[in-house]
């Protein structure tokens, strides 16, 4: 099933973290590993996300589930920056840089040290951004996250129904898993038989009920809500939780800082480049 | 919640002098886009306080009546609205949703989708919320509700995890926060297993009791308002039939069977033996299990043959055609074994119904027969053929399944092509597959719309369309997952029915149910289950003898089997099981 919207209960340090410094550590580490392009200084942010996930008494395993489920795209990611990545293409104009070839009976595709040290940052950090989403999720209740884009002067009616959408989540699953049981109970191969042609022709029998089944649900959401008063006044709305930044938060917020500072300065320097682990492994002549 | 007079919000008038909660002065309404009108003519005053039954077949008008009731209709519902729906003293067309669901609280069938938020507190608090109440009053509110609906401890939970009866009393608990005058709950057990239904009618009989509040519900279980209910309100085709006290209603019982309705056992009865002429049936229906036992009790019978119809059929044991060793299985989400090791046969031409609570494996156990679930312990073998080996689409030439929703299988433009798709699937030779079609439409009395679009038909006919296009298969065993979940009385029989037919004809038929009355009137056999075991299996006139069984799954013989396990000394046997066997047997022992 891939990505679950649940959420882990617990008491931990990321658990009690507001919604908001939490969204800003996402967007401050997503930018700080775009900085870098050196395994050894994206590696310590990842160990450092998978200590805070240790000491929050969160499973590793769990949360890494999401980097499972996205392996396909993780390797081709990678064979794109391997062959393509800007170190590569440059140090594979030097012939005795290259040490093989992916497609060795043509000579095509060269693949140099260099790019490989250049790949593998770029793969941690796509790693790191889609299991920091996974761990946030795991964290924080849906409706503090509407909470917090309320703050952030998101329409209600609009945060509102976005949570509304992430909780129906499971409940559609459910629908679409019956609809493959029942018409599979009519003969039908499913979507995983076939040619292409045929996987073509056998959608509809799956998403005609779907679709149907989609509208069906929506209204009965949309008539359960309005008799709730949902419409009543959204703007007057009041929300039984107080979302309130606290020392721990703050505290936060200034590591945050000093985080993205640091992190900006190092890369205005010039550091942080994949030529470190280059040179280190250079010298080390492996 | 009733002590404090800040819940009342500035908006809503204040209307203590008004004796009426709910005026429906001759109105008629029709959808927009439809023609026929879905209320014709209806006039209803309920009283500050009141609890009604709302009964009626399907397409009566009753959902559209409670849309009514808070200002769905005509403000979310659009169409052409004639008469006046007076609320608590405030016109309904005059006012919006919002602001009547201040005074109203409707509650609906389906749990899941009424239930938006991702815990139980956040769920109730969220009518508070929208209506601007404060934070402290919100936390009050919502503790109180929780309380009445006994679900204390249940806040932080995820309200998909919850039970069907769970869901249902967060959902009563989420409209009372708001503190209407009126709750307007239709068909709140419809979707929901025994015990789920018994938890939500509890609750039920606690508003019911609270003096200021007026209640009204739609239900088709009419046995368990009898006595609860101060009127029942009948519908049939948009417009109101009956409208007296249960009492009355109830002696006009052969008219609301007629309409498809399910009265109670015990007066279906009377009204029988009053229609053959006997005279211990006096001038009134009894309407309660206690009443006809008094009626009854000076009564001795002295021949009871009736047991010994339909007789313990599993005796002639034949071809075993699903064979289940050792099955145990778990969901690759789960932790727990939902199927603990099962070992039954099924024999040809058997009639079986599986019963238990959701969650006992029913379920589960059925989806092993043609495939849809593997085992994860023992074998299975169906028609000799292993199903951990055999796909699906093969063993659905030998194994029908009908669903619950025929709304899960219908995707084509005719009714034709819709039967035609299975056939098509299984490789059907195409010159061979149009008689197929013609006979199957026909034998479900569908050969009319085989050129229109499934979507146009009600739920019925939809039903039957579904059912069509797996019997077009031919199978030989025909699998019914819950045909009487969320259903009006007439739709589940004419399931039941066909599937009886077809019985007759030599197939085999397995079917799921949480209704008794459906098991003992169709199924031979009947199997118990509870926390994925068989916790019995024999024939149903065995079944509804062990009481310690039932108790223990939380299940209830129907009211007449109990009346006669009541009248044992009399000497009525307690393995009858019908009506129509009762009034027989009074028949035969008269005078």
């Amino acid at each position: 099933m891939g990505l679950r919207i649940e959420v882990i209960p617990g008491e931990s340090y990321l658990h009690k973290l507001d919604a908001r410094p939490k969204f800003l550590l996402f967007l401050i580490l997503t930018v700080v590993v775009i900085f870098f392009t050196d395994p050894i200084y994206v590696g310590t942010i990842l160990v450092a996300l998978l200590l805070l996930t240790r000491a929050c008494k969160i499973s590793v395993r769990k949360t890494a589930q999401i980097v499972k489920a996205s392996s396909l795209l993780l390797v081709v990611y990678t064979l794109i920056n391997l062959v393509m990545g800007p170190g590569n293409v440059e140090a594979a104009k030097n012939p005795s840089n290259i040490l093989f070839y992916l497609i060795p009976t043509l000579n095509w595709l060269p693949v140099t040290p260099q790019g490989i040290v250049y790949s593998t940052a770029l793969l941690l950090r796509f790693v790191i951004v889609i299991y920091l989403l996974q761990l946030v999720l795991f964290t924080t209740p849906v409706v503090d996250i509407v909470l917090a884009l309320v703050k952030w002067k998101f329409p209600p009616s609009l945060a509102l129904g976005t949570s509304i959408g992430f909780n129906f989540v499971p409940v559609f699953m459910n629908t679409a898993r019956s609809i493959i049981d029942a018409q599979s109970c009519r003969g039908w191969r499913g979507l995983s038989s076939g040619n292409l042609v045929d996987k073509l022709k056998a959608l509809p029998v799956f998403l005609v009920p779907l679709f149907l089944q989609g509208i069906e649900s929506a209204q009965k959401i949309a008539v359960a809500i309005e008799a709730r008063g949902f419409g009543y006044n959204i703007g007057k709305r009041t929300y039984r939780r107080e979302i309130r930044l606290n020392s721990v938060d703050y505290g936060t917020l200034v590591i945050e800082v000093i985080l993205l500072a640091g992190s900006t300065i190092l890369w205005y320097a010039g550091y942080g480049t994949y030529m470190f682990t280059y040179s280190l492994l250079a010298r080390m002549k492996i | 919640m009733e002590k404090e007079s800040c819940l009342r919000f500035s908006t809503v008038p204040s209307l203590a002098s008004s004796v009426h909660s709910l005026e429906f002065d001759n109105v008629t309404f029709s959808y927009a886009g439809s023609k026929k009108p879905a209320l014709k003519n209806v006039s209803l005053r309920i009283k500050k306080g009141e609890s009604v039954l709302i009964a009626g077949p399907n397409a009566a008008g009753k959902t559209t009546l409670c849309r009514c009731m808070n200002g769905l209709v005509p403000h979310f519902f659009l169409g052409d609205l004639e008469g006046n729906v007076i609320i608590n003293g405030i016109n309904s067309k005059s006012s919006r949703i919002g602001q009547l669901s201040q005074v109203a609280g409707l509650v609906f069938d389906d749990p899941t989708s009424q239930l938006v938020c991702s815990s139980v507190e956040d769920e109730v608090a969220f009518g508070a919320e929208n209506l601007g109440v404060s934070r402290e009053e919100i936390d009050r509110r919502v503790a109180e509700s929780l309380e009445a609906v006994r679900m204390r401890g249940y806040e932080r939970r995820l309200p998909q995890t919850l039970s069907g009866g769970e869901q249902q009393a967060v959902a009563i608990a989420s409209i009372m926060v708001m503190d209407p005058e009126i709750f307007v709950l239709d068909e709140p057990t419809s979707n929901l297993d025994p015990i789920g239904s018994m938890q939500v009618l509890s609750i039920i009989r606690d508003l019911a009791r609270k003096e200021e509040k007026t209640m009204i519900v739609v239900s088709h279980s009419i046995e368990h308002f009898v006595t609860l209910a101060d009127r029942i309100v009948v519908m049939n085709e948009g417009r109101i039939i009956l409208d007296e006290d249960p009492r009355e209603v109830l002696q006009k019982t052969e008219q609301l069977l007629d309409m498809g309705l399910s009265p109670p056992d015990v007066t279906t009865l009377f009204s029988r033996l009053r229609r053959e002429g006997i005279g211990l049936a006096g001038d009134k229906i009894p309407v309660t299990l206690e009443e006809a036992y008094d009626r009854l009790k000076n009564m001795s019978i002295v021949n009871p043959s009736v047991s010994k119809q339909k007789a313990l059929s599993r005796e002639k044991r034949m071809d075993v055609i699903v064979r289940v060793k050792g099955v145990r299985f778990k969901y690759p989400t789960s932790d727990v074994f939902a199927l603990e090791g099962i070992d039954l046969e099924i024999g040809k031409n058997e009639f079986v119904a599986i019963i238990g609570q959701n969650g006992s494996g029913k379920s589960t156990l059925v989806k092993h027969f043609n495939g849809l679930l593997k085992p994860t312990e023992g074998s299975l073998s169906v028609f000799g053929l292993d199903t951990a080996e055999t796909p699906v689409w093969e063993l659905s030439k030998k194994v029908g399944y009908v669903f619950q929703n025929p709304d899960l299988q219908l995707f084509n433009y005719t009714v034709r092509n819709e039967i035609d798709f299975s056939l098509k699937a299984i490789g059907f030779p195409a010159d061979k597959r149009e008689p197929v079609v013609n006979a199957v439409s026909k034998r479900l009395n569908i050969d009319q719309y085989l050129d229109v679009s499934p979507g146009t038909l009600d739920k019925g006919g939809r039903q039957r369309v579904a059912i069509a296009s797996v019997l077009a298969m031919n199978p030989d065993l025909l699998v019914i997952d819950e045909p009487t979940t969320g259903q009006d009385p007439a739709n589940s029989r004419q399931v039941m029915n066909i599937a009886r037919e077809l019985h007759s004809e030599g197939k085999t038929i397995v079917f799921i149910t949480h209704n008794m009355g459906i098991v003992a009137e169709y199924a031979e056999r009947g199997i118990i289950m509870l926390q994925g075991r068989v916790l019995f299996d024999g024939p149903v006139r065995q079944l509804f003898q062990q009481t310690d069984v039932l108790k223990e799954s939380y299940l209830e013989a129907p009211q007449i089997v109990r009346l006669a396990q009541m009248l044992r000394k009399q000497g009525f046997p307690s393995a009858l099981l019908t009506v129509e066997e009762m009034v027989q047997l009074i028949n035969e022992n008269r005078g």
